[in-house]
Protein backbone atom coordinates (compact mmCIF):
# COMPACT_ATOMS: atom_id res chain seq x y z
CA UNK A 1 0.00 0.00 0.00
CA UNK A 2 1.24 3.34 -1.13
CA UNK A 3 1.71 5.06 2.74
CA UNK A 4 2.56 8.55 0.81
CA UNK A 5 -0.93 9.78 1.06
CA UNK A 6 -1.39 8.78 4.64
CA UNK A 7 1.64 10.15 5.46
CA UNK A 8 0.34 13.30 4.54
CA UNK A 9 -2.46 13.09 6.73
CA UNK A 10 -0.50 12.90 9.90
CA UNK A 11 2.46 14.87 9.07
CA UNK A 12 1.38 18.20 11.06
CA UNK A 13 0.75 15.68 13.96
CA UNK A 14 3.89 13.90 14.02
CA UNK A 15 5.79 17.15 12.83
CA UNK A 16 4.44 18.66 15.92
CA UNK A 17 5.33 15.54 18.41
CA UNK A 18 8.84 15.69 17.46
CA UNK A 19 9.63 19.15 18.51
CA UNK A 20 7.38 19.12 21.48
CA UNK A 21 10.21 17.95 24.07
CA UNK A 22 12.61 19.69 22.53
CA UNK A 23 13.83 22.56 19.85
CA UNK A 24 15.00 20.85 16.97
CA UNK A 25 16.41 21.84 13.24
CA UNK A 26 15.09 21.06 9.97
CA UNK A 27 16.97 17.85 9.05
CA UNK A 28 17.03 16.66 12.91
CA UNK A 29 13.73 16.26 12.30
CA UNK A 30 13.76 14.48 9.64
CA UNK A 31 15.61 11.98 11.07
CA UNK A 32 13.90 11.69 14.20
CA UNK A 33 10.74 10.68 11.80
CA UNK A 34 12.74 8.79 10.11
CA UNK A 35 14.39 6.78 12.95
CA UNK A 36 10.74 6.27 14.06
CA UNK A 37 9.53 4.31 11.33
CA UNK A 38 8.29 6.88 8.75
CA UNK A 39 11.25 6.24 6.60
CA UNK A 40 9.55 7.40 3.13
CA UNK A 41 9.17 10.71 4.29
CA UNK A 42 9.97 13.47 2.17
CA UNK A 43 12.81 16.25 3.51
CA UNK A 44 10.93 18.75 1.29
CA UNK A 45 7.34 17.82 3.02
CA UNK A 46 8.88 17.70 6.45
CA UNK A 47 10.64 21.49 5.75
CA UNK A 48 7.06 23.02 3.61
CA UNK A 49 5.40 21.45 6.89
CA UNK A 50 7.55 23.19 8.94
CA UNK A 51 6.66 26.60 7.20
CA UNK A 52 3.56 26.24 7.57
CA UNK A 53 2.79 25.16 10.77
CA UNK A 54 5.31 28.58 11.58
CA UNK A 55 2.93 30.44 9.51
CA UNK A 56 -0.32 29.35 11.52
CA UNK A 57 1.56 29.94 14.62
CA UNK A 58 1.59 26.59 16.05
CA UNK A 59 6.09 26.52 15.63
CA UNK A 60 8.37 29.37 16.58
CA UNK A 61 12.11 29.50 14.30
CA UNK A 62 15.36 30.96 15.49
CA UNK A 63 18.37 31.07 13.78
CA UNK A 64 21.98 29.79 15.52
CA UNK A 65 25.18 30.83 13.94
CA UNK A 66 28.20 28.65 13.49
CA UNK A 67 31.57 29.69 13.27
CA UNK A 68 32.53 26.92 10.65
CA UNK A 69 29.57 26.86 8.27
CA UNK A 70 26.22 28.11 7.33
CA UNK A 71 23.52 28.78 10.49
CA UNK A 72 20.58 26.07 11.01
CA UNK A 73 17.53 27.41 11.71
CA UNK A 74 15.55 25.72 15.14
CA UNK A 75 11.89 25.17 15.47
CA UNK A 76 10.28 25.20 18.95
CA UNK A 77 7.07 24.55 19.83
CA UNK A 78 4.71 27.29 20.55
CA UNK A 79 1.52 27.13 23.32
CA UNK A 80 -0.53 27.45 20.23
CA UNK A 81 1.41 24.39 18.83
CA UNK A 82 0.88 22.38 21.89
CA UNK A 83 -3.42 22.55 21.66
CA UNK A 84 -2.98 21.92 18.24
CA UNK A 85 -0.88 18.71 18.75
CA UNK A 86 -3.09 17.86 22.21
CA UNK A 87 -6.29 18.12 19.50
CA UNK A 88 -4.93 16.31 16.99
CA UNK A 89 -3.35 13.52 19.09
CA UNK A 90 -6.97 12.98 20.38
CA UNK A 91 -8.46 13.22 17.12
CA UNK A 92 -5.40 10.85 15.80
CA UNK A 93 -6.32 8.22 18.55
CA UNK A 94 -10.16 7.91 17.90
CA UNK A 95 -9.44 7.55 14.23
CA UNK A 96 -6.74 5.35 14.14
CA UNK A 97 -9.02 3.17 17.02
CA UNK A 98 -12.31 3.37 14.70
CA UNK A 99 -9.96 2.35 11.75
CA UNK A 100 -8.35 -0.52 13.53
CA UNK A 101 -11.39 -1.58 15.13
CA UNK A 102 -13.13 -1.83 11.46
CA UNK A 103 -10.44 -3.54 10.01
CA UNK A 104 -10.39 -5.99 12.79
CA UNK A 105 -14.16 -6.68 12.29
CA UNK A 106 -13.68 -6.98 8.92
CA UNK A 107 -11.33 -9.83 9.36
CA UNK A 108 -12.68 -11.68 11.76
CA UNK A 109 -15.76 -11.71 9.51
CA UNK A 110 -13.11 -12.73 6.63
CA UNK A 111 -11.97 -15.54 8.85
CA UNK A 112 -15.38 -16.54 10.22
CA UNK A 113 -16.76 -16.61 6.60
CA UNK B 1 18.94 21.63 21.90
CA UNK B 2 22.49 20.25 20.17
CA UNK B 3 24.43 23.06 18.55
CA UNK B 4 26.93 20.97 16.64
CA UNK B 5 29.00 23.42 14.58
CA UNK B 6 27.97 22.74 10.94
CA UNK B 7 30.34 22.57 7.85
CA UNK B 8 30.86 24.33 5.48
CA UNK B 9 28.43 24.27 2.28
CA UNK B 10 29.35 21.96 -0.38
CA UNK B 11 29.02 23.33 -3.66
CA UNK B 12 26.14 20.60 -4.92
CA UNK B 13 24.12 21.94 -2.52
CA UNK B 14 24.43 25.32 -3.01
CA UNK B 15 23.89 24.85 -6.56
CA UNK B 16 20.90 22.52 -5.84
CA UNK B 17 19.72 25.38 -3.64
CA UNK B 18 20.01 27.65 -6.49
CA UNK B 19 17.48 25.91 -8.90
CA UNK B 20 15.12 25.38 -6.16
CA UNK B 21 15.13 28.26 -4.94
CA UNK B 22 14.57 29.73 -9.25
CA UNK B 23 11.76 27.18 -9.01
CA UNK B 24 10.31 29.06 -7.12
CA UNK B 25 10.73 32.75 -8.26
CA UNK B 26 6.85 33.23 -8.81
CA UNK B 27 6.85 33.51 -4.88
CA UNK B 28 7.08 36.10 -2.66
CA UNK B 29 10.81 36.48 -2.66
CA UNK B 30 10.51 36.75 1.98
CA UNK B 31 8.51 33.61 1.40
CA UNK B 32 10.79 32.18 -0.50
CA UNK B 33 13.92 33.42 1.89
CA UNK B 34 12.34 32.13 4.75
CA UNK B 35 11.38 28.17 3.84
CA UNK B 36 14.53 27.85 2.34
CA UNK B 37 16.75 29.63 5.50
CA UNK B 38 19.07 27.33 6.97
CA UNK B 39 18.62 24.62 4.32
CA UNK B 40 22.19 25.24 3.41
CA UNK B 41 23.28 23.82 6.65
CA UNK B 42 20.20 21.17 7.06
CA UNK B 43 21.33 19.79 3.05
CA UNK B 44 25.01 19.53 3.61
CA UNK B 45 24.33 17.42 6.83
CA UNK B 46 22.13 15.06 4.26
CA UNK B 47 24.73 14.76 1.67
CA UNK B 48 27.29 13.96 4.23
CA UNK B 49 24.87 11.03 6.01
CA UNK B 50 23.37 9.98 2.14
CA UNK B 51 25.45 11.24 -0.25
CA UNK B 52 25.00 13.74 -2.82
CA UNK B 53 22.25 11.39 -4.62
CA UNK B 54 20.09 12.12 -1.96
CA UNK B 55 19.72 15.57 -2.94
CA UNK B 56 17.21 14.67 -6.13
CA UNK B 57 15.71 16.73 -8.44
CA UNK B 58 15.31 19.80 -8.05
CA UNK B 59 12.02 20.63 -9.82
CA UNK B 60 10.20 17.93 -7.52
CA UNK B 61 12.33 19.06 -4.02
CA UNK B 62 11.06 22.29 -4.80
CA UNK B 63 6.58 20.91 -5.70
CA UNK B 64 6.94 19.12 -2.63
CA UNK B 65 7.86 21.93 -0.35
CA UNK B 66 5.58 23.93 -2.28
CA UNK B 67 2.98 21.40 -1.40
CA UNK B 68 3.47 20.61 1.80
CA UNK B 69 3.73 24.36 2.76
CA UNK B 70 0.24 24.82 1.05
CA UNK B 71 1.83 27.40 -1.88
CA UNK B 72 0.45 26.69 -4.90
CA UNK B 73 1.59 28.01 -8.36
CA UNK B 74 0.91 31.37 -9.09
CA UNK B 75 1.32 32.09 -12.68
CA UNK B 76 1.97 28.67 -14.67
CA UNK B 77 2.65 30.17 -17.80
CA UNK B 78 4.61 33.46 -16.69
CA UNK B 79 7.78 34.37 -19.52
CA UNK B 80 10.76 33.68 -17.55
CA UNK B 81 9.99 29.93 -17.96
CA UNK B 82 10.19 29.93 -21.36
CA UNK B 83 13.05 27.51 -22.58
CA UNK B 84 15.15 29.86 -23.82
CA UNK B 85 15.14 31.31 -20.80
CA UNK B 86 15.73 28.34 -18.95
CA UNK B 87 18.54 26.76 -20.83
CA UNK B 88 20.08 30.21 -20.48
CA UNK B 89 19.20 30.63 -16.57
CA UNK B 90 21.16 26.82 -16.72
CA UNK B 91 23.92 28.35 -18.43
CA UNK B 92 24.04 31.19 -16.14
CA UNK B 93 23.88 28.96 -12.80
CA UNK B 94 26.16 26.32 -14.25
CA UNK B 95 29.00 29.34 -14.65
CA UNK B 96 27.74 30.59 -11.02
CA UNK B 97 28.48 27.20 -9.22
CA UNK B 98 31.85 26.76 -11.08
CA UNK B 99 32.76 30.79 -9.68
CA UNK B 100 31.30 29.59 -6.50
CA UNK B 101 33.56 26.81 -6.25
CA UNK B 102 36.82 28.71 -7.21
CA UNK B 103 36.07 30.86 -4.54
CA UNK B 104 35.66 28.01 -2.64
CA UNK B 105 38.83 26.72 -2.97
CA UNK B 106 40.89 30.11 -1.96
CA UNK B 107 42.31 30.76 1.65
CA UNK B 108 39.74 31.45 4.28
CA UNK B 109 41.63 35.04 4.94
CA UNK B 110 41.09 36.30 1.54
CA UNK B 111 37.10 36.56 1.78
CA UNK B 112 37.14 39.27 3.74
CA UNK B 113 39.35 41.26 1.10
CA UNK B 114 36.52 39.67 -1.43
CA UNK B 115 33.85 40.82 0.51
CA UNK B 116 35.35 44.15 0.36
CA UNK B 117 35.88 44.38 -3.18
CA UNK B 118 32.28 43.95 -4.18
CA UNK B 119 30.88 47.61 -2.65
CA UNK B 120 33.98 49.04 -4.70
CA UNK B 121 33.12 47.48 -7.56
CA UNK B 122 29.64 48.60 -7.03
CA UNK B 123 31.12 52.33 -7.03
CA UNK B 124 33.43 51.82 -9.61
CA UNK B 125 30.94 50.62 -11.94
CA UNK B 126 29.18 53.82 -11.15
CA UNK B 127 31.59 55.95 -11.78
CA UNK B 128 32.35 54.53 -15.12
CA UNK B 129 28.92 54.75 -16.12
CA UNK B 130 28.87 58.18 -15.53
CA UNK B 131 32.27 58.92 -17.27
CA UNK B 132 30.96 57.03 -20.60
CA UNK B 133 27.67 58.90 -20.57
CA UNK B 134 29.55 61.73 -20.02
CA UNK B 135 31.73 61.22 -23.29
CA UNK B 136 28.45 59.53 -25.32
CA UNK B 137 27.06 63.40 -24.79
CA UNK B 138 29.99 65.15 -25.49
CA UNK B 139 30.29 63.04 -28.59
CA UNK B 140 26.58 63.49 -29.80
CA UNK B 141 26.41 67.11 -28.68
CA UNK B 142 30.10 68.26 -29.10
CA UNK B 143 29.31 70.59 -26.11
CA UNK B 144 31.09 70.50 -23.04
CA UNK B 145 33.35 67.54 -22.06
CA UNK B 146 37.02 67.07 -23.33
CA UNK B 147 37.26 63.68 -23.29
CA UNK B 148 37.97 62.99 -26.73
CA UNK B 149 39.47 66.41 -27.18
CA UNK B 150 43.40 65.66 -25.37
CA UNK B 151 42.57 62.39 -24.52
CA UNK B 152 42.47 63.66 -20.97
CA UNK B 153 40.15 62.32 -18.38
CA UNK B 154 39.45 63.88 -15.20
CA UNK B 155 37.86 62.00 -12.51
CA UNK B 156 34.66 63.34 -12.99
CA UNK B 157 33.68 64.91 -16.17
CA UNK B 158 33.47 68.80 -16.00
CA UNK B 159 29.94 69.33 -14.95
CA UNK B 160 31.11 70.59 -11.32
CA UNK B 161 28.10 70.22 -8.82
CA UNK B 162 25.74 68.07 -11.18
CA UNK B 163 28.84 65.28 -11.88
CA UNK B 164 28.64 64.95 -7.93
CA UNK B 165 25.05 64.57 -7.80
CA UNK B 166 24.98 62.11 -10.68
CA UNK B 167 28.09 60.50 -9.65
CA UNK B 168 25.81 59.52 -6.17
CA UNK B 169 22.39 58.81 -7.74
CA UNK B 170 24.67 56.47 -10.12
CA UNK B 171 26.25 54.82 -6.42
CA UNK B 172 23.27 54.41 -5.19
CA UNK B 173 21.19 52.69 -8.25
CA UNK B 174 24.57 50.78 -8.76
CA UNK B 175 25.21 49.42 -5.07
CA UNK B 176 20.94 48.61 -5.06
CA UNK B 177 21.25 46.48 -7.98
CA UNK B 178 24.70 44.93 -6.74
CA UNK B 179 22.39 43.63 -3.50
CA UNK B 180 19.32 42.51 -5.57
CA UNK B 181 17.00 45.12 -4.04
CA UNK B 182 16.83 47.29 -6.94
CA UNK B 183 16.16 46.03 -11.10
CA UNK B 184 16.34 43.17 -11.66
CA UNK B 185 15.70 42.51 -7.90
CA UNK B 186 15.24 38.89 -6.14
CA UNK B 187 13.35 37.25 -9.25
CA UNK B 188 16.18 37.79 -11.91
CA UNK B 189 14.51 36.29 -15.13
CA UNK B 190 16.74 35.01 -18.01
CA UNK B 191 16.83 38.44 -19.81
CA UNK B 192 17.85 40.74 -17.24
CA UNK B 193 20.06 38.57 -16.25
CA UNK B 194 22.10 38.78 -19.63
CA UNK B 195 21.34 42.36 -19.47
CA UNK B 196 23.31 42.89 -15.91
CA UNK B 197 25.71 40.45 -17.45
CA UNK B 198 26.15 42.90 -20.42
CA UNK B 199 26.69 45.72 -18.39
CA UNK B 200 29.07 44.20 -15.77
CA UNK B 201 31.03 43.31 -18.95
CA UNK B 202 31.34 46.49 -20.44
CA UNK B 203 32.30 48.22 -16.82
CA UNK B 204 35.14 45.53 -16.79
CA UNK B 205 36.87 46.72 -19.56
CA UNK B 206 36.20 50.47 -19.19
CA UNK B 207 36.95 51.11 -15.70
CA UNK B 208 40.92 50.00 -16.05
CA UNK B 209 40.46 52.16 -19.56
CA UNK B 210 39.07 55.18 -17.43
CA UNK B 211 41.83 54.57 -14.62
CA UNK B 212 44.39 54.20 -17.46
CA UNK B 213 43.50 57.71 -19.18
CA UNK B 214 42.98 59.35 -16.21
CA UNK B 215 46.59 58.23 -14.58
CA UNK B 216 47.86 59.28 -17.77
CA UNK B 217 46.52 62.61 -18.00
CA UNK B 218 48.62 63.14 -14.27
CA UNK B 219 51.75 62.35 -14.73
CA UNK B 220 51.69 63.92 -18.34
CA UNK B 221 52.49 66.57 -16.42
CA UNK B 222 55.91 65.87 -15.05
CA UNK B 223 56.99 64.06 -18.50
CA UNK B 224 59.64 66.18 -19.11
CA UNK B 225 60.90 66.24 -15.34
CA UNK B 226 62.42 62.58 -16.34
CA UNK B 227 64.25 63.19 -20.08
CA UNK B 228 66.50 65.93 -18.46
CA UNK B 229 67.38 69.20 -19.57
CA UNK B 230 68.64 68.20 -22.74
CA UNK B 231 66.29 66.02 -23.78
CA UNK B 232 63.33 67.91 -23.07
CA UNK B 233 64.80 70.99 -24.44
CA UNK B 234 65.09 69.05 -27.78
CA UNK B 235 62.10 67.06 -27.64
CA UNK B 236 60.47 70.63 -27.10
CA UNK B 237 62.04 71.64 -30.11
CA UNK B 238 61.48 69.00 -32.30
CA UNK B 239 57.82 69.21 -31.33
CA UNK B 240 58.21 73.37 -31.68
CA UNK B 241 59.27 72.03 -35.42
CA UNK B 242 56.92 69.96 -36.74
CA UNK B 243 53.48 71.20 -36.26
CA UNK B 244 50.17 69.34 -38.28
CA UNK B 245 48.86 66.07 -37.45
CA UNK B 246 51.60 64.15 -36.40
CA UNK B 247 51.66 66.43 -33.78
CA UNK B 248 48.33 64.58 -32.30
CA UNK B 249 50.04 61.83 -31.13
CA UNK B 250 52.26 63.85 -29.12
CA UNK B 251 48.85 65.48 -27.66
CA UNK B 252 47.22 62.60 -27.21
CA UNK B 253 50.25 61.55 -24.87
CA UNK B 254 50.07 64.67 -23.17
CA UNK B 255 53.00 66.42 -24.36
CA UNK B 256 53.07 70.25 -23.98
CA UNK B 257 50.94 72.75 -21.18
CA UNK B 258 47.89 72.86 -20.44
CA UNK B 259 45.87 75.23 -18.06
CA UNK B 260 43.25 74.03 -15.83
CA UNK B 261 42.55 71.01 -18.62
CA UNK B 262 42.90 73.09 -21.67
CA UNK B 263 45.20 72.54 -23.80
CA UNK B 264 47.59 75.67 -24.33
CA UNK B 265 48.97 76.73 -27.82
CA UNK B 266 50.93 79.74 -26.99
CA UNK B 267 51.66 81.79 -24.34
CA UNK B 268 50.66 85.62 -24.37
CA UNK B 269 52.76 87.36 -21.49
CA UNK B 270 51.96 90.63 -19.66
CA UNK B 271 54.31 92.58 -16.99
CA UNK B 272 53.36 94.22 -13.85
CA UNK B 273 51.82 97.23 -15.24
CA UNK B 274 49.44 94.99 -17.18
CA UNK B 275 50.96 95.85 -20.54
CA UNK B 276 51.99 92.89 -23.51
CA UNK B 277 55.05 91.58 -23.24
CA UNK B 278 56.82 90.31 -26.65
CA UNK B 279 59.89 87.77 -26.39
CA UNK B 280 59.61 85.95 -23.25
CA UNK B 281 61.68 82.99 -22.56
CA UNK B 282 60.26 80.58 -20.16
CA UNK B 283 61.11 78.22 -17.99
CA UNK B 284 60.00 75.58 -14.89
CA UNK B 285 61.06 75.19 -11.54
CA UNK B 286 63.98 72.79 -12.47
CA UNK B 287 65.14 74.99 -15.10
CA UNK B 288 64.08 73.01 -18.43
CA UNK B 289 62.65 75.07 -20.91
CA UNK B 290 58.41 75.54 -20.89
CA UNK B 291 57.34 74.67 -24.55
CA UNK B 292 54.33 74.40 -25.85
CA UNK B 293 53.85 71.25 -28.31
CA UNK B 294 52.22 72.13 -31.50
CA UNK B 295 49.44 70.68 -33.47
CA UNK B 296 46.50 70.82 -34.65
CA UNK B 297 44.58 74.28 -34.07
CA UNK B 298 41.12 76.05 -35.50
CA UNK B 299 42.53 77.98 -38.28
CA UNK B 300 40.83 81.07 -37.28
CA UNK B 301 39.19 81.16 -34.22
CA UNK B 302 36.97 83.52 -33.67
CA UNK B 303 36.08 85.27 -30.52
CA UNK B 304 32.74 82.81 -29.95
CA UNK B 305 32.76 81.55 -26.46
CA UNK B 306 35.08 83.91 -24.84
CA UNK B 307 35.16 84.00 -21.24
CA UNK B 308 36.54 87.42 -20.30
CA UNK B 309 37.01 88.47 -16.89
CA UNK B 310 35.23 91.52 -16.41
CA UNK B 311 37.29 95.13 -16.90
CA UNK B 312 39.63 93.48 -18.62
CA UNK B 313 39.67 94.92 -22.59
CA UNK B 314 39.85 92.64 -25.48
CA UNK B 315 41.63 93.12 -28.61
CA UNK B 316 38.87 92.71 -31.37
CA UNK B 317 39.24 88.81 -33.32
CA UNK B 318 41.11 87.60 -30.43
CA UNK B 319 41.08 83.97 -29.31
CA UNK B 320 40.57 83.58 -25.54
CA UNK B 321 38.90 80.76 -24.41
CA UNK B 322 37.10 79.43 -27.89
CA UNK B 323 36.83 75.90 -28.44
CA UNK B 324 37.16 74.57 -31.95
CA UNK B 325 34.44 72.22 -33.63
CA UNK B 326 35.86 72.24 -37.51
CA UNK B 327 38.81 69.65 -37.20
CA UNK B 328 38.20 69.37 -40.96
CA UNK B 329 39.49 72.43 -41.72
CA UNK B 330 42.90 70.91 -41.22
CA UNK B 331 43.12 69.10 -44.46
CA UNK B 332 43.05 72.35 -46.22
CA UNK B 333 45.61 74.73 -44.14
CA UNK B 334 47.64 73.51 -41.22
CA UNK B 335 48.94 76.50 -38.65
CA UNK B 336 52.63 76.34 -38.30
CA UNK B 337 54.98 77.03 -35.49
CA UNK B 338 57.97 79.48 -36.37
CA UNK B 339 60.47 79.20 -33.03
CA UNK B 340 62.57 82.12 -32.21
CA UNK B 341 66.49 81.74 -32.28
CA UNK B 342 69.16 82.65 -30.24
CA UNK B 343 71.60 82.97 -33.67
CA UNK B 344 72.82 79.75 -33.28
CA UNK B 345 69.57 77.27 -32.79
CA UNK B 346 65.84 77.79 -32.73
CA UNK B 347 64.38 78.10 -28.95
CA UNK B 348 61.28 76.80 -28.34
CA UNK B 349 60.47 78.40 -25.04
CA UNK B 350 60.05 81.76 -26.30
CA UNK B 351 56.78 83.54 -26.08
CA UNK B 352 54.63 84.45 -27.64
CA UNK B 353 55.60 81.65 -30.51
CA UNK B 354 54.84 83.11 -34.03
CA UNK B 355 52.89 80.77 -36.44
CA UNK B 356 51.18 80.73 -39.31
CA UNK B 357 48.53 79.03 -41.75
CA UNK B 358 50.18 77.02 -44.78
CA UNK B 359 49.38 74.38 -46.95
CA UNK B 360 52.77 72.40 -45.78
CA UNK B 361 52.72 70.83 -42.32
CA UNK B 362 56.57 71.78 -41.98
CA UNK B 363 58.28 75.26 -41.29
CA UNK B 364 59.30 76.75 -44.71
CA UNK B 365 62.56 78.35 -45.16
CA UNK B 366 61.26 81.70 -46.78
CA UNK B 367 58.50 82.04 -44.88
CA UNK B 368 59.81 85.36 -43.05
CA UNK B 369 60.45 87.04 -46.57
CA UNK B 370 56.88 85.24 -47.98
CA UNK B 371 53.75 87.98 -48.30
CA UNK B 372 52.54 85.97 -45.80
CA UNK B 373 54.88 85.95 -42.40
CA UNK B 374 54.73 84.46 -39.42
CA UNK B 375 53.06 85.94 -36.67
CA UNK B 376 52.84 85.73 -33.11
CA UNK B 377 49.32 86.87 -33.08
CA UNK B 378 47.02 89.15 -31.68
CA UNK B 379 47.32 89.19 -28.14
CA UNK B 380 43.91 88.07 -26.10
CA UNK B 381 44.30 90.97 -24.02
CA UNK B 382 44.93 94.31 -25.13
CA UNK B 383 46.11 94.94 -21.08
CA UNK B 384 45.15 93.49 -18.05
CA UNK B 385 44.87 95.34 -14.54
CA UNK B 386 48.57 96.12 -12.78
CA UNK B 387 49.44 94.29 -10.10
CA UNK B 388 51.92 94.26 -7.24
CA UNK B 389 53.11 92.51 -4.19
CA UNK B 390 54.26 94.21 -1.21
CA UNK B 391 58.75 94.00 -0.87
CA UNK B 392 58.91 92.83 -4.53
CA UNK B 393 59.98 95.14 -7.51
CA UNK B 394 58.33 94.00 -10.87
CA UNK B 395 60.74 94.21 -13.78
CA UNK B 396 60.54 97.70 -16.25
CA UNK B 397 59.11 96.96 -19.46
CA UNK B 398 60.78 97.42 -22.41
CA UNK B 399 59.60 100.36 -24.48
CA UNK B 400 60.78 98.02 -27.82
CA UNK B 401 57.45 96.03 -27.25
CA UNK B 402 54.58 96.50 -29.45
CA UNK B 403 51.37 95.54 -28.44
CA UNK B 404 50.30 93.39 -31.90
CA UNK B 405 53.85 92.72 -32.11
CA UNK B 406 53.59 91.84 -35.65
CA UNK B 407 56.74 90.38 -37.17
CA UNK B 408 58.86 91.35 -34.29
CA UNK B 409 59.79 88.05 -33.22
CA UNK B 410 62.33 88.08 -35.79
Amino acid sequence: MDTTQLLKGVLDLTVLAVVESEDAYGYDIVRRLRDGGLSDVGDASVYGTLRRLYSAGALTSYVVPSESGPHRKYYGITPAGRAQLKQQRDDWTAFSTTVTTILTKQSFQGVSA
Amino acid sequence: MSTTETSPVAPEVRLFLARVRHELVDLDPDEVTEMTDGLEADLTELVADRGPSALGSPAEYAEELRAAAGLEVRSPGRPGRRPVGESVDGLLDAVRHRADGVLARLPRDTRPLLTWLRPLWWVARAWAAIQLGAATFSAMTGVGYYFFEGGRIEPLPAMSAWSWALLAAAVVISVQVGRGRLWPGGRRGAAARVVLLVLNGVAIVAVPYLVVLMASADSGYDRGQDIGYDAGYHAGYRDGQSGGPDDQSGIFDQAGVYSDGHWVSNIYAYDASGKPLTGVQLFDQMGKPISVVRGPECPDGGPANSVVPQGWSVVAGADVDSTCSDYTALESDARVSYPWTNGAAQVGNVYPLATRLQESFLPQVDAFASSTPPTIGPFPLASVPPVSLPGITPSVQRPAATPDGATKGR
